[in-house]
């Protein structure tokens, strides 16, 4: 994820938006320092933040970054890694240890532990006894940074799982709250939080923002069975409970210690005194004014009985800056600078197909009574790996974009190596394998082409100057297969609209296996991305269509004003051809998520 | 869709650093079925043999960008395949030198329902004591997708300490480029 720096002569946005963050709080304070009615109630007051570090931050490192090879500037992996530990997490650190009664939330992978495992136990010991004192809480809600919203609920599973072992394997305290590369959030998440022993969400603002408008929040709302909370306009007055919670670092945790150089930026991405030292006498000065610089859940725990847990309004999937990124498109189908190298739809439907395939491989293993966990975890781990965000988003360079496809590609060799020797240990030449319900049978002798068909509506395509062809096949039982294909040209940007009716959002929420409704009516904006981790999306009550994300995963443009779902892809290569293909389902919404399923999640595959 | 002028790469760190600011500034937000296996499928669509691929794949790849790796894939499309690479600039000392030539069985590996085919190998190279395997043996996974109707290959050479081609990877070997049908 490659931002822009900022100008070496003035101050970055990061450490404005910070300053800004700090000056706000101590405005603010002020101001009830004159107020008579404030000064009698003695509110409480809280200072939290969200350190959000990611050891992938250049995923695959800087080589090749720049054009002209330089040994100063084209470091490997574990060299960026390295220097994101030592020059900007460890001095965060090393500022909270400095003042016992301060708090912080640091978020980060569960592969940054196994970074500081290897290479830098010292500060690891340094993470895990500020976690156990208390004073940071250590959030983490998957082992790689990856794009979890757009990817199927056992992915994130497969991720969750190795990061809570990796937790506990390097006796890191994993805390409750929750924060996620991208600031990434949904509805979906609340079920899976609480299935897995988390208990409160930080949404991010400005994904509330989007949806919603500018304007007071509550200051706790209930989340499913857990809480969610958000980081702006939330202090709380109800005339006997007052309430001042500011958060003074929302934001890259590899920005606030090097005055907001990132890692790419090798030759500035630097530990930096004069600006930390700058931070602590604002945050000092915070504290003097009786601000609690403490953890969110510390701060949970405080305000739990004196704030109402007030119902949320209705919120989609999406990422933590949706105005800058056009949602989470820019991660399925959006550009960055380093477009030309830009293959969005690649490395996505290359993840898809890998997890299918492991899906697949799990399941005749199982069936050949072979035992191959660690090779199946390996495989998870790796594909944890490749569906990092930075892979297609925001700006990715090749090096990133290589380090998905690498990553995905390894974790599809390892379960093919499983497929095959499942059917040699069967004897058999082919398998008919159904990851749903785990049998594995002989395919049938033969498979006719699904029949052609008249289409059932027009699919709108723009494509440039590539030539498109559009087809359906019929499936059988309302299911229907429409192919859009691109033809080799120049146009990086097609799209394919499928027309809708007005009425109700119906898609599958990341992390989630059924679809939900959402009203179309109910938000601030005029068109929203969603990723669609199963396909899945509502075309009209008894209509959906169904992404086959091994052809196509790029974002489902939606709008309040239409019910027609578009998907755009900016990112195909130049002198490629694409085929995108879809299901469109008649029926109702269970017939659809099954499709979603059979195809997606959980499918069944003739090997 | 709105148009956007290609963007170059960058050549230095203060061209690329004044390229960001001007791209700031304008706010860049600007916004087959593949037929060689006849019972291959994924539910419920059939996938059936309609078309025959090339016999052999050719060619030199990009290797962690900066290095090479020239690589021929004989006898493609039949399931055993046989996998010659030689690489250069990896920048993975005493894991992969420069020089180094891989040989060995392989397999084609189609995903006709993906409109896609991955070509795989499971290579070996001897311990080398003075790399990050010490005395193990190095397993090399060759890991390398294609998608039908694109010249594009991408995937990794994947080195693994020990017998065993999966685990916790000492290198994940990037390689990317065109390979040509022979």
């Amino acid at each position: 994820m490659f931002r822009p720096m900022p100008s070496p002569s003035t101050q970055s946005r990061s450490q404005r938006r910070s300053k800004a963050r700090i000056v706000a709080a101590l405005g603010l304070t002020a101001a009830l320092a004159l107020s008579p009615e404030t000064a009698e109630a003695a509110p409480e007051k809280y200072a939290l933040s969200m350190f959000h570090f990611n050891v992938q931050y250049v995923a695959g490192g800087l080589r090749g970054f720049f054009t002209t090879p330089s040994p100063e500037l084209d470091l490997s992996a574990e060299e960026v890694e390295d220097r994101i530990v030592r020059e900007s997490f460890e001095p965060v650190l090393d500022l909270v240890a400095a003042h016992p009664t301060w708090g912080a939330d640091i978020e980060l992978q569960g592969y940054m532990l196994d970074v500081l495992d290897a290479r830098h136990s010292d500060v690891l010991d340094k993470l895990r006894s500020l976690g156990k004192s208390g004073q940071i809480e250590i959030v983490s809600f998957h082992y790689s940074d990856q794009l979890f919203l757009a990817h199927s609920p056992e992915d994130w599973r497969r991720s969750a799982a190795l990061n809570r072992a990796t937790f506990e394997r390097l006796d890191v305290p994993l805390s409750g709250t929750v924060f996620c590369q991208e600031g990434q959030a949904g509805p979906g998440m609340a079920q899976a939080m609480a299935e897995n022993g988390y208990n409160t969400l930080v949404f991010p603002k400005n994904l509330f923002t989007y949806q919603h408008g500018e304007g007071a929040r509550e200051p706790l709302y209930k989340f499913g069975d857990v809480a969610m909370l958000t980081y702006d306009g939330v202090s709380y007055d109800d005339g006997a409970a007052q309430i001042q919670t500011v958060f003074w670092f929302v934001d890259d945790g590899e920005l606030f210690a090097t005055a907001g150089f990132d890692p790419y930026i090798a030759e500035k991405f630097k530990k930096d005194p004069v600006e930390i030292a700058k931070r602590e006498a604002e945050l000092v000065d915070l504290e003097n004014q009786g601000f609690s610089i403490t953890t969110v859940g510390e701060y949970k725990k405080a305000i739990v009985g004196k704030v109402p847990l007030a119902a949320p309004p209705p919120l989609l999937d999406g990422t933590w800056q949706p105005g800058s990124t056009d949602g989470i498109s820019r991660w399925l189908g959006g550009h960055g600078i380093w477009w030309p190298d830009e293959r969005d739809n690649d490395v996505r439907t290359l993840a898809s197909m890998a997890h299918r395939e492991l899906m697949t491989a799990e399941t005749a293993a199982k069936a050949a009574g072979m035992d191959v966990a660690a090779e199946i975890a390996a495989a998870f781990r790796m594909l944890a790996l490749g569906e990092v965000s930075d892979a297609s988003g925001i700006n990715p360079f090749r090096g990133e974009i290589e380090y998905g496809i690498a990553h995905d590609a390894e974790a599809l060799r390892i379960a093919r190596d499983v497929i095959a020797r499942a059917k040699d240990k069967l004897a058999k030449g082919a398998i008919l394998v159904d990851t749903l319900t785990g049998s594995v049978t002989d395919p049938p002798a033969s498979i006719a082409d699904p029949p052609s068909m008249e289409p059932l509506f027009e699919v709108k395509v723009d494509a440039g100057d590539r030539a498109t062809e559009v087809t359906w096949s019929d499936l059988g039982d309302g299911v229907s297969e429409v192919r859009v294909h691109f033809g080799a040209g120049d146009e990086r940007l097609v799209s394919a609209t499928f027309p809708g009716e007005m009425g109700d959002i119906v898609y599958t929420p990341g992390l989630t296996d059924a679809p939900v409704h959402a009203p179309r009516d109910a938000w601030a904006f005029d068109h929203f991305y969603l990723a669609l981790s199963d396909g899945l999306i509502g075309l009209a009550p008894d209509r959906f269509v169904v992404k086959d994300q091994a052809w196509v995963h790029v974002a489902a443009r939606i709008t309040p004003t239409s019910g027609d779902v578009q998907f755009e892809d900016t990112t195909l290569p130049v002198g490629e051809e694409s085929t995108w293909v879809f299901r469109v389902v008649e029926g109702d919404e269970a017939k659809a998520a099954s499709v979603a399923r059979a195809l997606n999640i959980l499918p069944e595959v003739v090997r | 869709m709105i148009p956007m002028a290609r963007l170059p790469r960058p050549l230095s760190p203060s061209a690329i650093r004044r390229f960001r600011l001007v791209s700031q500034a304008i706010s860049i937000t600007f916004a087959v079925t593949w037929a060689g296996c006849q019972s291959e499928t994924v539910n419920p669509v059939p996938t059936t043999t309609t078309a025959t691929g090339p016999s052999s794949y050719a060619g030199k790849l990009d290797l962690e960008i900066r290095g090479t790796a020239d690589v021929t894939l004989d006898i493609a499309t039949s399931p055993e395949t046989k996998v010659t690479i030689t690489t250069t600039g990896a920048e993975a000392a005493h894991l992969l030198d420069d020089g180094t030539k891989l040989e060995g069985a392989g397999r084609f590996e189609p995903l006709p329902e993906a409109g896609s085919e991955l070509y795989v190998a499971k290579l070996s190279l001897p311990p080398d004591a003075a790399g990050p395997c010490g005395a193990k043996n190095r397993s090399i996974a060759l890991s390398l997708h294609h998608k039908k109707g694109a010249s594009h290959f991408g995937g990794a050479l994947t080195i693994y300490c020990g017998d065993e081609h999966y685990g916790i990877p000492a290198r994940v070997l990037r390689l990317s480029g065109t390979l040509d049908p022979r």
